[in-house]
């Protein structure tokens, strides 16, 4: 046998192998018995000797069976791999000859999956994930509310749902705050965790080490204890095991450590933003307070077969009972819980899941393409399979080679695909708004790996079975011929890959419209001029401990003498304080009284600004305008002249005539008596964010702030400097600069202007970055898309092509006719994605800047840069079908 | 005459060994012994046959269907290459043991 023959030889069926054998042993036999009867026995005789000879037929049979049986098993085994080994060296042969396409069809995958991938990874790590609390599924928020909104709940009401035992198993309470922690190295403010005895055993949250809070405990004037994060145990205790009953520096007091809190411990109201370091006790009042503070949270876990509906429905009553005993209280208060996972996580689902249909819908487009584009492929590698149809192998030996070729391309598609999911979660992660929760946990786990990788497979075979049945369809001897060619199934699918790429330009010209209109409203934000100078400026916050300044000159001679200290730093070209900066902080607003001005007639509100307080130094620091009058000076004091500074938008809107510089005015609230003078009025500046107009403000100096019982508002100011150089080589020495005026005094929140800016901007930056990606990504898939049809359109008509250049047509004229038709698809595409655009335009006009949603540059740039991707796709094949021999394909391949 | 009952493990020499002289079908193999060891060799016949299945899984024979001269189906098995070499080591290793055996039985007492 020759080793062609052998090479094709299949093996047997399992029902040949028995009749084989049966065969084998019958003919011994006969001729056995026939040699016997030729010496003389009776032909009866002869049989019988000749089976005694044999021996057991039976046996000796099903010994054979069995060695055949086993020989075929493994030869069967040896052939599955021959034949793998076989189609991988084929696949790999045939990606080597077109690795253009091979690497277009890998890096549309790349995208699909590593979009896919890098979604997913925050879907999981924000959404799915459970909260990390003892069975989530019986904790609720218990949340107050009125027919304006929701709010918080009392200590009056926490003691009365205490009382619920009915419905509640447990409820722990609790608020964040903040503490300064002196003592150990650098004195620092921390978020702190204010909880009562419930709030982490409802949680089902155990510390690692140590214990929590007894009821005892929890009481005013109790013992005072605290927890500590992990995270503050393991950076700032040295994660030492004897740090149970260790003093902590707390305010000023001395507290005792009880217990180290596990890694992930959180409560709702932690999810986002910076974390609590510490935990003390929420102390409540025994006695509440009746003025009814709403400020608590409040989670319970509710008794086991309670509903939802029931607990709402008791929970009404109780809210009827308080509106009647709690006279502060609105008389449409009520009483909601809600399951805590959709409290913590509800109002980003929506979005998330958005994201996720999205890049789901983008994979699903880039399977088509790479379908597509491996069916163009397969018509022109038609011959190819028909030769090797001819050699023996069946249709679905073919097939099997093309899902071979597609799992290759998927498993390289998935690999790539996962570097690129890696790159874009890591920037996703760098942009994602800062208040997507659990975001800081987020990182590519082995379930996400597990997802890409079935990902990956699943579209293999998604866009692998297409071709495939492609072959199987078109092997054999009609292909050799050249026929089966505009058959009417060959159309409809041609139709279909038509539709697909339409709808992909009218998707990518929407998609490239939406992104154009957010680049032009980020363009338009970073530009918008804040009022002050963001570069080179470094920026802290300063609290002073009440105990040690209590009284305003205390204050305020601090502040001077910090800013005098500052002045000398090298490096600082000047310093300045305010109580709440701008992009940073809100200020809250406060109606005033202007002196000579008529009483408010009817229904007319109080003049009003923001209320700021600035030190001397502030607005040259910050180097806001002058635009009137002067600034702060270190004279305006308590024994000179109440003086006052408004900006502009205050003056042109209480002053719209002028005069506003000189003008006397007053705090409408019964607490400031004093008629302040009117002697600066300075630029606008854009406090709430660089999207929002300049809000109405007013400035105090410093040390001529009213008293009033809110102390801390002098205390606690924030710190500008204005760099000469790099503003973060500042940060050490003015630590050292404050430490030197009070060691005690703890800096927090330091950061240069340009990071706060930066925060503002984070929503806008992930819109620009996640609209720009898709839009991207459309431009690919139609590129992918248009070639893969023209590609196909050029291989079909290959002959007629050759026919019209044999009768004299030229080949520019060729160029024209396949330029033409795509050119004619895409100017129906682009039409349908221009309505496309205005609608989703229409859609985004809410959240555009200074951008009309029918912006005409975008409405004119985007369409013309899809054509000309749409050109530049046709473009190949093209050539390729003006470049036809007419003697080739006129013979008939 | 009296036969002397087949020795283990020689059934496979005496198949390659009858093989090495062309195909031959399975009851042509048991006819050459017969005739060549003139029927010295008691071997039931049938037990031929696993033992060709074996040789023919493990390489050394190729099993083919074809005609015998009366028209007749059967399967003709066929040395390899593999098989020829395996024919040779064999009857060497044999002759080798049978000639030291000869002279542990011919050798007088030391």
């Amino acid at each position: 046998m020759g080793p062609l023959r052998r090479l094709f030889r299949l093996a047997p069926r399992p029902e040949t192998i028995v009749a084989d054998i049966d065969e084998e042993i019958t003919l011994h036999l006969e001729l056995r018995a026939a040699e016997l009867e030729a010496q003389g026995r009776s032909p009866a005789d002869a049989r019988a000797e000749a089976e005694r000879l044999f021996g057991e037929v039976r046996t000796h049979r099903g010994s054979c069976v069995t060695i055949d049986q086993e020989r075929i098993t493994s030869m069967r085994r040896a052939d599955a791999f021959d034949a793998l080994r076989q189609d991988l060296g084929f696949a790999l042969r045939a990606s080597r000859r077109r690795p253009l396409f091979t690497a277009a069809a890998i890096a549309i995958l790349a995208l699909g999956i590593g979009a896919n991938t890098a979604v997913f990874s925050i879907v999981h790590g924000v959404l799915l994930r459970p909260l990390p609390f003892e069975e989530p599924g019986r904790l609720v928020m218990v949340r107050n509310g009125d027919s304006r909104g929701e709010f918080q709940v009392s200590e009056l009401e926490r003691m009365r749902y205490r009382q619920e035992t009915g419905l509640f198993e447990r409820i722990g309470t609790w608020y964040f705050g903040t503490l300064t922690i002196s003592g150990t190295g650098d004195t620092e403010r921390v978020r702190t965790l204010f909880a009562d005895a419930d709030a982490l055993p409802v949680a089902g949250i155990r510390p690692v080490l140590g214990r929590t809070f007894t009821p005892e405990e929890d009481v005013p004037g109790g013992e005072p204890v605290v927890l500590v994060s992990h995270n503050y145990w393991r950076t700032r205790l040295g994660a030492r095991q004897d740090v149970v009953g260790q003093p902590l520096t707390v305010d000023g007091a001395t507290a005792t450590i009880i217990g180290v809190l596990p890694p992930d411990a959180r409560l709702p109201g932690d999810f986002t933003g910076a974390r609590a370091e510490l935990v003390a006790p929420l102390s409540p009042d025994p006695v509440p307070d009746p003025r009814n503070f709403h400020f608590l949270s409040a989670m319970a876990r509710l008794r086991p077969g309670a509903t939802l509906e029931a607990v709402n429905a008791r929970l009404g009553v109780v809210a009827r009972e308080l509106v009647e005993t709690v006279p502060p209280l609105p008389d449409d208060f009520r009483i909601t819980v809600v399951p805590v996972t959709q409290a913590v996580l509800g109002q980003y689902r929506p979005a998330v899941l958005m994201l996720l249909w999205a890049v789901g819908l983008l994979l699903l487009l880039a399977c088509a393409n790479v379908a597509g584009l491996l069916l163009a492929q397969a018509e022109s590698r038609r011959r190819e399979f028909a030769v090797r149809a001819a050699l023996g192998a069946g249709p679905g030996r073919l097939a099997r080679q093309m899902v071979t070729e597609s799992l290759i391309l998927g498993g390289l598609g998935g690999l790539a695909g996962l570097l690129v999911g890696y790159g874009a979660l890591r920037g996703l992660l760098a942009v994602s708004p800062p208040g997507l929760p659990r975001v800081d946990q987020v990182s590519l786990e082995p379930v996400v790996l597990v997802f890409a990788v079935s990902a990956s497979l699943l579209t293999a075979l998604l866009f692998g079975l297409a071709p495939a049945a492609a072959v199987r369809r078109g092997s054999g001897v009609s292909s050799l011929r050249g026929e089966g060619r505009g058959s009417t199934v060959g159309r409809e699918r041609h139709l279909v890959r038509r539709g697909l790429v339409f709808a992909e330009i009218a998707l990518a010209v929407t998609l490239a419209a939406g992104a154009g209109l957010v680049v032009r409203t980020w363009l338009n934000v970073v530009k918008t001029d804040p009022g002050f100078e963001v570069e080179r400026r470094l920026t802290f916050q300063l609290s002073l401990p009440a105990a040690r300044y209590e009284t305003r000159e205390a204050r305020w001679q601090f502040y001077q003498a910090l800013t005098i200290e500052l002045g000398g730093v090298p490096g600082v070209r000047a310093a300045g304080a305010v109580s709440a900066l701008p992009l940073a902080q809100e200020a809250g607003d406060w109606g005033f009284l202007i002196e000579g001005r008529p009483p408010l007639r009817e229904g007319e509100r109080n003049p009003f600004a923001d209320r700021i307080v600035v030190t001397p130094g502030y607005f040259e620091a910050m180097r806001v305008r002058l635009v009137e009058g002067r600034l702060p000076t270190p004279a305006d004091d308590a024994t000179r002249e109440p003086v006052i500074l408004i900006n502009e938008a205050t003056a042109r809107r209480y002053w719209p005539e002028g005069g506003a510089l000189g003008a006397r005015i007053r705090l409408s609230s019964n607490v400031d008596t004093v008629w302040r003078r009117v002697v600066g009025i300075v630029g606008d500046v854009r406090s709430r964010g660089l999207e929002e107009a300049a809000r109405q403000e007013f400035y105090f100096p410093h040390a001529q702030y009213p008293t009033n019982p809110s102390q801390n508002a002098m205390g606690t100011l924030s710190v500008v400097v204005h760099a000469a150089g790099d503003p973060e080589a500042l940060t050490g020495p003015v630590r050292e600069a404050v430490r030197r005026l009070d060691a005690d005094v703890p800096l927090s929140q330091v950061r240069t202007m340009d990071a706060v800016l930066d925060t503002t901007l984070s929503v806008r930056r992930l819109q620009l970055l996640l609209l720009g990606f898709f839009a991207l990504s459309g431009l690919v898939l139609v590129a992918a898309g248009v070639y893969g049809v023209v590609a196909f359109l050029v291989s079909e008509r290959a002959r007629e092509f050759g026919v019209r250049l044999a009768l004299g047509a030229d080949r520019g004229g060729i160029l024209r006719l396949v330029l033409g038709d795509s050119v004619r698809l895409a100017v129906i595409g682009v039409t349908a994605g221009l309505g496309g655009a205005l609608v989703l335009g229409r859609l985004l006009q809410s959240v555009l800047f200074g951008v009309r949603f029918a912006d005409p540059v975008v409405l004119s740039v985007v369409p013309l840069v899809v054509l000309v991707v749409v050109t530049a796709a046709t473009v190949g094949p093209a050539l390729r079908a003006a470049r036809t021999d007419p003697g080739m394909t006129l013979k008939g391949e | 005459m009296t036969q002397v009952d087949l020795l283990q493990g020689t059934l496979d020499l005496l198949l390659l060994k009858a093989l090495s002289w062309g195909p031959m079908h399975g009851y042509e193999i048991n006819r050459w012994i017969r005739d060549t060891t003139g029927e010295a060799l008691a071997i039931e016949e049938g037990a031929l046959y696993p033992a060709l299945h074996r040789l023919e899984a493990r390489g050394w024979v190729e099993a083919e269907w074809g005609l015998t001269d009366r028209n007749r189906r059967a399967k003709y098995y066929r040395l390899t290459r593999a098989g020829r070499d395996q024919c040779r080591r064999e009857a060497t290793a044999w002759t080798r043991y049978a000639g030291v055996m000869a002279r542990v039985i011919e050798a007088g007492r030391a």
